[in-house]
């Protein structure tokens, strides 16, 4: 599991991402005490640190620098001040990227995605998969058992998305804002075409009865398998699943941005 | 001074200094004082006036010129008494003193106003980057609780930022040094950006946006031209005519290169929409701080600070913005599309920006 380290004054903004991030499968620790935070970053060894530049005590830029000096973790530098001075200061100061506030957390999570990819600490290639299902994005192709298919990219984002929601119904506006954010501004009747081409796709290969419409509301994925059980133990299919088939159960990261 | 004004003003005097002259000549006549003798005390006199006005004349000619130039040409005249020397006639001192005394009063309250706006300004920047630490934790309290609730919270958030941002755009606009920085930009990573950015309220209102040879560099501030582009969009959203069998609300991106000449070449960026359009008679106006017109009274709630940021930003940045509009009556008329169009222009010339 990866380790993100947070380093932010305002408390609810800590809670909530602490939330946030444990929620993506990260392992999250936090201090409070700004003036001892390079020592309890460096014991602490994380994969990444959050920082935020307006901190009681000492100046973020300071921190930084330190951190950057006696370690090589990667830092994601957030701040409310977006001017042009800022975003230079903290580049030269060695951070490896630059949020400034509100962000949503979709971009976040894709930020300290790449960040980690970047430092090389994740495997570079990343993996989704849902009930036997896999997908990679960086080759746009699905496998299920020993067929595997090529998808196109729209296709691809939409299961990506899909699988990130498993189980839980994705509205048709949602889908089409994902897509929207990866740069593919489809309307709403290029969608309808690219699940039904995306759900016959599956077929091919032999994967049915998986992705659903619920009328009115939008698009959901969910194996019969699942759909029989699901008031019971869906927790242990997870558990079955992830024992047998995939080597990444489930997702690793959340992507808002485009995954290539 | 031009002689004849002084001779004017003198006039009293000239007048004074003939009749001294007749009657000396008259009494000199009278008590038979020689001709040749009287004619040498007239000119005599006549001599020293002339020298002692003519002298009087430059002295006060030398001031008031360029007393004159220094207000004419000086577009700072509360600086006027830096370029001027005190003169050595009593009038010309008592002006440069008066002067002296109100510019220097006018300077210090210029600059007292001044410090008062800088603070207040710089206060409002403070608070814009403060407001979004509480508005970054609900986003991310919201994202960790979806729900039909937090969605329309979600919303809320959105017009809550946008107005935040508008004021930070505000206040950058009002001050006098430059703080931006021109960039060579992909114009296609921009504009996609700023859609993005308001890709949820486009999808709902399912107004398409499209793109055309947006794949051309451009000279801006990649921030600032975000901002404008923003504005744009979210008019185009406010005013778009609604989803229908017969009309998809559209918003088309285009930009082309047009070269004509070394000296004048620019890139050309068109934001055109099919909306409700702008009633000619408001067209020209749009670009006036709190001008909001029919639309703006009657469509949407509008402050009438949008466009006129745009056009501020826009020309610091050495931009050229216009806009043409067609409401759907005069559409029809002229049987053509309705809908509102924002051109900016890019000079592509480097030189453009080095003054």
């Amino acid at each position: 599991m990866q380790k993100v380290f947070i380093v932010e004054d305002d408390k609810q903004i800590r809670d909530e991402l602490v939330i946030l991030l444990s929620r993506n499968k990260y392992e999250v620790i936090t201090s409070t005490d700004f003036r001892t935070v390079v020592e309890d970053v460096l014991v602490a060894v994380p994969d990444i640190v959050l920082l935020d530049l307006n901190l009681p005590y000492v100046d973020g830029h300071v921190i930084c620098r330190e951190l950057r000096d006696r370690s090589d973790v990667g830092i994601i530098v957030v701040t409310s001040r977006n001017s042009d001075l800022d975003e230079l200061m903290s580049m030269n100061l060695g951070a490896d990227d630059f949020i400034t506030k509100p962000y949503s957390p979709q971009i976040l999570l894709a930020r300290i995605a790449s960040v980690l990819r970047r430092s090389d600490k994740v495997a570079s290639t990343l993996l989704f998969s849902y009930e036997g299902l896999e997908l990679d994005p960086a080759k746009s192709q699905v496998t299920y058992g020993e067929q595997s298919a090529e998808l196109t990219k729209n296709e691809m984002r939409i299961l990506q998305v899909l699988m990130q929601h498993a189980e839980n119904i994705v509205s048709r506006e949602e889908m089409q804002n994902e897509l929207w954010q990866s740069d593919q501004f489809i309307d709403d009747n290029t969608l309808t075409v690219n699940v039904n081409r995306l759900r016959s796709t599956l077929a091919r290969i032999g994967v049915k009865d998986y992705l659903h419409t619920k009328r009115g509301l939008g698009y959901y994925i969910k194996s019969a398998q699942a759909d029989e059980s699901a008031d019971g133990d869906l927790v242990g299919i997870k558990d079955r699943l992830s024992e047998n088939l995939a080597p990444n159960p489930n997702c690793h990261s959340r992507e808002g941005g485009n995954p290539l | 001074m031009k002689l004849r004004d002084y001779m004017r003003s003198k006039a009293m005097a000239i007048f004074l200094f003939l009749l001294a002259e007749g009657i000396v000549a008259l009494l000199l006549w009278v008590a038979g004082v020689d001709t040749g003798i009287l004619f040498a005390a007239a000119a005599a006199l006549l001599l020293l006036f002339l020298v002692a006005t003519t002298w009087d004349y430059l002295v006060r000619r030398r001031f008031y010129s360029s007393l004159k130039t220094a207000i004419d040409i000086g577009k700072d005249s509360y600086y006027v008494t830096e370029h001027l020397e005190r003169p050595i006639f009593v009038e010309g001192q008592l002006t440069y003193d008066a002067l002296a005394r109100a510019t220097k009063d006018m300077n210090d309250r210029i600059a007292k106003y001044r410090a008062a706006s800088d603070e207040y300004r710089v206060y409002v920047e403070t608070w814009i980057h403060e407001v979004k630490t509480p508005i970054a934790a609900s986003r991310l309290t919201i994202g960790n609780n979806e729900s039909d609730i937090t969605k329309l919270l979600s919303h809320e958030l959105d017009r809550i930022e946008a107005h935040v941002e508008q004021a930070l755009y505000y206040a950058r606009s009002t001050t006098v040094e430059k703080d931006y920085s021109i960039k060579l930009v992909d114009l296609d990573l921009v504009v996609k950006g700023a859609v993005k950015k308001q890709s949820r309220m486009l999808i709902e209102n399912g107004i398409m946006p499209h793109f055309d040879g947006l794949d051309i560099k451009v000279y801006t501030d990649p921030k600032w031209l975000d901002f404008i582009i923003g504005q744009i969009i979210s008019n185009s959203i406010k005013y778009h005519l609604p989803l229908s069998e017969e009309h998809t609300p559209e918003i088309r991106f285009s930009a082309q290169t047009s070269d004509s000449g070394f000296e004048s070449s620019k890139v050309v960026l068109h934001m055109a929409d099919n909306g409700i359009g702008i009633p000619s008679t408001d067209v020209a106006r749009v670009f006036e701080k709190g001008f909001t017109g029919v639309n703006g009274r009657s469509f949407a709630k509008s402050t009438g600070i949008g466009l006129y940021l745009c056009k501020t930003l826009s020309e610091k940045m050495k931009l050229k913005m216009s806009i043409e509009s067609q409401t759907v009556e005069e559409a029809k008329e002229g049987s053509t599309q309705h809908g509102t169009t924002v051109t900016i222009e890019f000079p592509l010339n480097k030189m453009f920006f080095l003054d």
